[in-house]
């Protein structure tokens, strides 16, 4: 179960060997890089509105267009990435926080908090997510903090699933047993000699799972349960897009694209990284 | 002398087998035992006897079904997780497989400092302990901040025993501490152990299915079957006059490159039972060549047939055939 450390050199010598990954790396630094430098990247202030401009299609003044209130698209399109990373990444520290946790607890425990823990996580599986945050935005109103909050309650359970079974495989390894024959306390154990064991599966992981959460924050933003006006967000972009599909499909193409190719990168990431992290699981 | 390490009656059930239809495998039965201090106390047996279990209660990784467990004149049969951990100060383990024992993540540094950092020691002092045991398993210093995957299987060994040396503790349990490895690496683990016993006095468990090795390492032996101790010697004496049939054929087992006991072996027939169903009376009756009716009804109790030699066998005087 436990894969040889690989040493860094030969990380990297073999992390770009693979075509996914590189080519996975490359969209996610792009869109990370403009999602932190916006401010600057933008040509145009994502909310200026100019009734002259309305529904602009691309060209000189607006590169990627205006839509219905003359707002540039492309300044839209790089302020949505930041609010996308931004949840996402909000998203991924808190449910990894949680789930590895719980997981780990559960798989060490084996007790009655297992048993309370993978309910509760067969009970949250249950649900679709679209209702969860349905039932959070009701309770919270729509708003950012919403989609974090409602997001980290859809993504927490399948990390502590994850988690709980690499950790049930684990302790039966002997260097566990000899760190509590050592006097190493629970906690120790869960830092010192699981937590690095499984690590490479979770940064998988939590790389896929960007893709998804930054689709399920657009979800939530179309459904207007999300992220609010006067913050840009793809997928309030495509809502607003979508009426004038025929006449003006830029408005909702771009921001679909830009979803769809930040999507790809970062599964494409994330499956570079599975092969070279794991290279008996490859393929 | 008192006895470092005291078993009396102990015994150790697993509930085996699905909820509802579940049967008592009794994996240790009613051992009793001393250990003492600087003493070097072999467990042997075949696969599946029960003595890795035995090893495990011992360091009470696990905790005993029944009877009690002393340690030093303490009761710790029935102590908590802190005082377990307390423990660690006395009494290491060293495991078979020296490739699972050692976590990949860990350079070996941190991996011999680990129930060092659990005792709470400064830094410096660590430090300066772990260069201390490098040096008497023999591994340079120059190892202490590479991984495992760089070693050998004879290498990663050392690394087991330089972790279990570096609290100083007064028992060892070496669970097949060398039956992984090969015959030429055996021999120099063996004699380090021997090394380090004359050096620091430790106690040793050995547990081997290995006599050869045993009679090598071991003051007294303790041969198990079926979860029972049913001989225990002085290593001289197990060797050379076993009073129970299974010793015997155990030793008989022994390969040895002599042309002359061809044929002369005792081969002891079938498997060992079930530890599900074992055996009414001796749980050996049915391979041993000198059953009789007593032995299908009564268990034989283990009791002194010569001075500090221990058998379990109603028939342990009975010159064997």
């Amino acid at each position: 179960m436990t894969t040889a450390a690989i040493s860094r050199s030969d990380f990297w010598l073999r992390f770009s060997h693979s075509k996914n990954a590189v080519i996975g790396a490359i969209i996610v630094t792009i869109v990370t890089l403009a999602a932190i430098f916006a401010p600057v990247l933008a040509p145009q202030d994502p909310g200026k509105v100019s009734i002259l401009f309305t529904w602009e299609p691309p060209g000189d003044r607006y590169t990627l267009g205006a839509d219905a209130l003359g707002r540039d698209v492309l300044s839209r399109l790089v302020w949505g990435a930041r609010v996308s990373l931004l949840v996402a990444f909000s998203v991924l520290s808190i449910t990894l926080v949680i789930g590895v946790t719980l997981g780990m607890i559960a798989a060490w425990s084996r007790g009655w908090p297992d048993s309370l823990i993978m309910r509760t996580v067969d009970v949250v599986f249950a649900f679709p997510e679209v209702i969860i945050a349905l039932l959070i935005a009701a309770v919270l109103g729509p708003g950012t903090l919403t989609v974090i909050v409602a997001l980290s309650m859809v993504w927490w359970p399948g990390i502590a699933r994850m988690t709980r079974s690499l950790v049930l495989s684990l302790r039966e390894e002997l260097f566990v047993e000899a760190a509590v024959a050592c006097g190493t306390p629970p906690w120790k154990i869960m830092w010192k000699h699981f937590l690095p064991n499984i690590i490479s599966p979770l940064i998988v992981r939590a790389s896929i799972g960007v893709g998804f959460i930054i689709m399920a924050e657009a979800t939530l933003s179309f459904l207007g349960i999300g992220v609010q006006e006067p913050m840009p967000t793809w997928g309030g972009m495509i809502r607003d897009g979508l009426p004038e599909l025929r006449s003006d499909p830029h408005l909702a193409l771009a921001a679909s694209a830009s979803l769809g190719i930040t999507m790809i990168g970062f599964n494409l990431l994330g499956d570079g990284l599975r092969d070279v992290l794991d290279p008996k699981g490859a393929r | 002398m008192t006895a470092l390490l005291q078993l009396s009656g102990v015994s150790k059930t697993f509930r085996v087998g699905a909820a509802g239809r579940q049967t008592d495998l009794r994996a240790v039965r009613d051992v009793s035992l001393d250990v003492h201090p600087g003493e070097t106390l072999a467990v042997v047996g075949e696969s599946g006897c029960g003595k890795t279990t035995l090893g495990r209660v011992m360091l009470r990784l696990t905790p005993p079904s029944a009877g009690t467990l002393r340690f030093d004149g303490v009761d710790i049969t029935n102590i908590d997780a802190k005082a377990r951990r307390e423990l660690a100060r006395d009494m290491q383990i060293v495991f078979q497989d020296p490739y699972s024992a050692l976590n990949p993540r860990m350079k070996v540094a941190d991996i011999i400092a680990e129930p060092l950092v659990n005792l709470g020691m400064s830094r410096a002092q660590v430090r300066e302990r772990v260069a201390r045991v490098m040096e008497t398993v023999r591994l340079p210093i120059a190892f202490a901040d590479r991984y495992p995957h760089a070693f050998s299987g004879g290498q990663r060994q050392r690394i087991g025993i330089a972790r279990a040396l570096a609290v100083e503790p007064r028992l060892i349990v070496c669970d097949e501490a060398v039956s992984a490895l090969d015959v030429s690496v055996q021999a120099q683990i063996l004699t380090l152990l021997k090394q380090i016993r004359a050096d620091t006095g430790v106690a040793l468990v050995f547990i081997s299915h290995n006599l050869g090795v045993v009679r090598f390492l071991a003051h007294r032996v303790a041969v198990m079957y079926l979860g029972s101790v049913v001989e225990v010697a002085d290593s001289e004496a197990l060797f050379t006059a076993p009073r129970h049939p299974y010793t015997a054929a155990l030793l008989d087992a022994i390969p040895e490159p002599d042309l002359s006991m061809r044929g002369k072996r005792r081969v002891i027939e079938g498997d060992i039972p079930s530890p599900l169903d074992p055996p009414p009376g001796c749980a050996f009756h049915r391979r041993c060549p000198l059953a009789g009716d007593i032995c299908r009804k009564e268990p034989p109790p283990l009791e002194a047939k010569a001075a500090g030699h221990e058998a379990a066998c109603h028939f342990a005087e009975t010159e064997l055939p």
